[in-house]
């Protein structure tokens, strides 16, 4: 039986179609080459009583050499020569050991006689199909249980029971590896004496409990998880619930599968489970040794051919890219330099309409400060006659520019009365006038002040000779 | 006679073959490959630069567009007023005519005139005959100079823009009030004139008035 599945949602699965295949199928069919087609991942199912387990521990060493050694170890239990077995092996965890055996590894293997699986591989490549992997049909269902049930805690010891329309088995696991695998006895009764069987069963189950705590790590068996036929699953479900005080569980595999069609899906478990093994990587790779080193082989060739592919392609891509990518940079240059003499061009009469701008701008500026409107002298000429009192008399008035357009107003002149009290309240008088005078502002004090007495020639009187500094204001400023 | 033993190599066709063509690929790849994409990396350096250039050009192109536009209806505008206040020439006797003229009109007469003998760069107190006004450039005028340095344009039909002072010395005796009306009427005169330094001095008849007045002229080169 062929069958393909896809992933679904929600961590389920699509039963895409099963193929049955009768030992007389001469050439393959259109779903079977479909399967023989490339990136299609695809497992092979191996007899269950042909694969064995083995836990054991070893000295630590390399890959080679391990599986050297298990095959030593096999042709010394189970006889035949050393070349003659297909070995896997599974590192598993160290366990605190005591004595001498704190340097070995414990390891778990899956092996088979070469013979046998060179002729299940010789099948599946009579169809044209060139499988991935190859597997028993317990090692499938012990990961697609893994891969739904997710262990919570560690030593978590399991025995899973399988109840198929053909074969039934059991599988005590823990949460590194398959520790061992029991097929169970199928029901001679026809299911007519059904609670009999169940009760075979049921102590079937027992007694793989209690061996698997007398095997190699002695475990304990803390749960019971029965599949498959869901007429019989339930009652050894209940059997073992009143027998034992373990947890017990029915476990519906397959309401993983969606599927189109009335197939009934658990009894075609086993393969749906190698189905799904197939999406993932492969726990172990039981594949014959010498198609192996063919896909290595292979491999290698791919790489060589690649690299010499790469290193033929990058030379002239090298090359043409190259002389393509200067020739296009060269006619983006070529062209850049007419647009370049254009630019310069056109930046030559910039710079004159610049330099003119500026021409002018300089030019603007003297026409603002030559054009503006004197300080009205005149204006402040007569202002200063009328604040002037009549016994103030100037000998000088000076109006000089200081800087461009600040003017200073300099006074020079003196007041005359019949006494030097008269003549300077007059001068202080004159002073207050000017102080009042909008059109100029005092820088500072009379820079000269003097009183004098009277003359000897005319009449008696007094003068105040006084000079006088101002600035101008201009229009507005006060 | 003995022989003499020869080693003879044989190597696989394929072998030779193969080597043959890694060894012309390989110097393909360093006579072909390596120069043409050292010279696309150099290549790459120029278009860099040239990018830059082209982009300066541009912003300058644009912007002597927007200046060009700008000056043509600026320059006749600008123009009339400018020649009016600075003319080209010193054209002394109109400017003395002008002042007889307001002098009389306000009843001042006689006046003397004269012209200093120096001219100076306005808004100095510098008298020289010569000054250089390149001496004094700021950031912009530099940035100028390198623009003209670089392309050079024609300069000779640009307008100038310096200015030379003169100065006027005006002396009279006049009423204090006509003095006043005097300098009113200064402001009549076209040419853009600026008073220095007035001077009064009380007289028996009036003021005694000293004047210095500044003009200015176009430089001409």
């Amino acid at each position: 039986m062929a069958v393909k599945v896809s992933l679904g949602e929600n961590e389920s699965y699509r039963l895409e179609w099963i193929e049955p295949l009768g030992a007389d199928i001469e050439s393959p069919t259109r779903r079977l080459r479909e399967l023989g087609g490339p990136g299609t991942s695809v497992f092979q199912l191996l007899p269950n009583e042909e694969v064995s387990l083995l836990i054991t521990a070893l000295p630590a060493m390399k890959r080679k050499q391990m599986v050297a050694a298990l095959q030593g170890v096999l042709h010394r239990e189970k006889g035949g020569q050393q070349e003659e077995w297909v070995v896997d092996y599974l590192p598993l965890p160290e366990r605190v050991q005591a004595g001498p055996r704190k340097l070995r590894s414990d390891l778990s293997a899956l092996f088979v006689r070469r013979i046998v699986l060179e002729h299940q591989y010789g099948l599946a490549k009579g169809l044209g199909i060139r499988p991935k992997g190859l597997l028993p049909g317990y090692l499938a269902l012990d990961q697609l249980y893994r891969r739904h049930h997710p262990v919570t805690s560690d030593d978590e010891v399991w025995n899973l029971v399988y109840l198929g329309q053909d074969d039934k088995f059991l599988c005590v696991a823990d949460e590194h590896c398959l520790l061992f695998t029991r097929p169970l006895p199928a029901d001679l009764s026809g299911g007519v004496a059904q609670g009999e069987y169940v009760e075979r069963l049921a102590a079937e189950v027992e007694r793989s409990n209690f061996f698997a705590q007398q095997a190699e790590r002695s475990m304990q068996v803390q749960r019971i998880v029965v599949c498959g036929d869901p007429d019989l699953a339930p009652a050894l479900v209940e059997k073992l619930a009143e027998m034992s005080d373990f947890e017990v569980q029915n476990w519906r595999a397959e309401e993983l599968f969606a599927i189109d069609d009335d197939t009934v899906v658990w009894e075609h478990l086993i393969p749906l489970a190698a189905a799904v093994a197939a999406l993932f990587a492969p726990v172990y790779n039981l594949l014959p040794q010498e198609v192996q080193e063919k896909k290595q082989r292979v491999a290698r060739r791919y790489a060589v051919a690649a690299t010499g592919a790469f290193g033929a392609a990058v030379v002239p891509i090298l090359l043409l890219g190259g002389l393509w990518t200067t020739h296009i940079q060269s006619l983006y240059l070529s062209e850049a330099r007419e647009q370049i003499e254009e630019g310069e061009r056109r930046v030559e009469e910039a710079a004159t309409s610049y330099l003119h701008d500026r021409v002018l701008r300089s030019r603007q500026e003297s026409v603002d400060r030559y054009s503006r409107e004197l300080p009205d002298f005149a204006g402040l000429l007569r202002d200063i006659a009328v604040r002037t009192p009549a016994t103030v008399v100037y000998s000088t008035l000076d109006v000089r520019e200081e800087t461009a357009g600040v003017y200073r107003l300099i006074l020079q002149g003196e007041s005359i009365a019949k006494d030097g009290t008269r003549a300077h309240e007059t001068f202080l008088e004159f002073l207050v006038a000017l102080t009042d005078c909008r059109r100029i502002r005092e820088i500072k004090e009379p820079t000269y002040l003097e009183i004098s007495g009277a003359g000897e020639d005319g009449p008696p009187h007094s003068r105040v000779l006084f000079t006088l500094e101002y600035e101008i204001l201009s229009g507005g400023e006060t | 006679m003995i022989k003499q033993p020869h080693f003879h190599i044989r190597l696989p066709r394929h072998s030779v073959m193969v080597g043959t063509i890694i060894l012309l690929w390989f110097a393909l790849f360093l006579g072909g490959a390596m120069p043409a994409w050292k010279k696309a990396r150099r290549n790459e350096e120029k278009i860099a630069s040239t990018s830059a250039r082209l982009a300066s050009l541009s912003q300058w192109s644009v912007a002597g567009i927007w200046l060009a536009e700008e000056i043509r209806e600026w320059e006749p505008v600008q123009n009339k007023t400018y020649d009016r206040l600075f003319p080209e020439a010193k054209l002394r006797e109109d400017l003395f005519l002008d002042l007889v003229r307001v002098a009389n009109e306000n009843g001042i007469d006689p006046i003397r005139i004269l012209e200093a003998p120096h001219a100076f760069r306005p808004g100095t107190e510098i008298w020289h005959d010569d000054y250089d006004p390149d001496e004094e450039m700021d950031d912009e005028a530099l940035e100028i100079d390198v623009l003209v340095s670089e392309f050079a344009p024609d300069l000779s039909a640009l307008p100038g823009d310096e200015l030379v002072a003169h100065r006027a010395l005006v002396s009279f005796t006049a009423e204090y009030s006509k003095l006043a009306s005097f300098l009113d009427d200064l402001q009549t005169i076209p040419r853009a004139l600026s008073m220095h330094r007035l001077i009064a001095t009380s007289r028996d008849k009036g003021v005694e008035v000293r004047m210095e007045l500044d003009f200015y002229v176009q430089k001409q080169d």
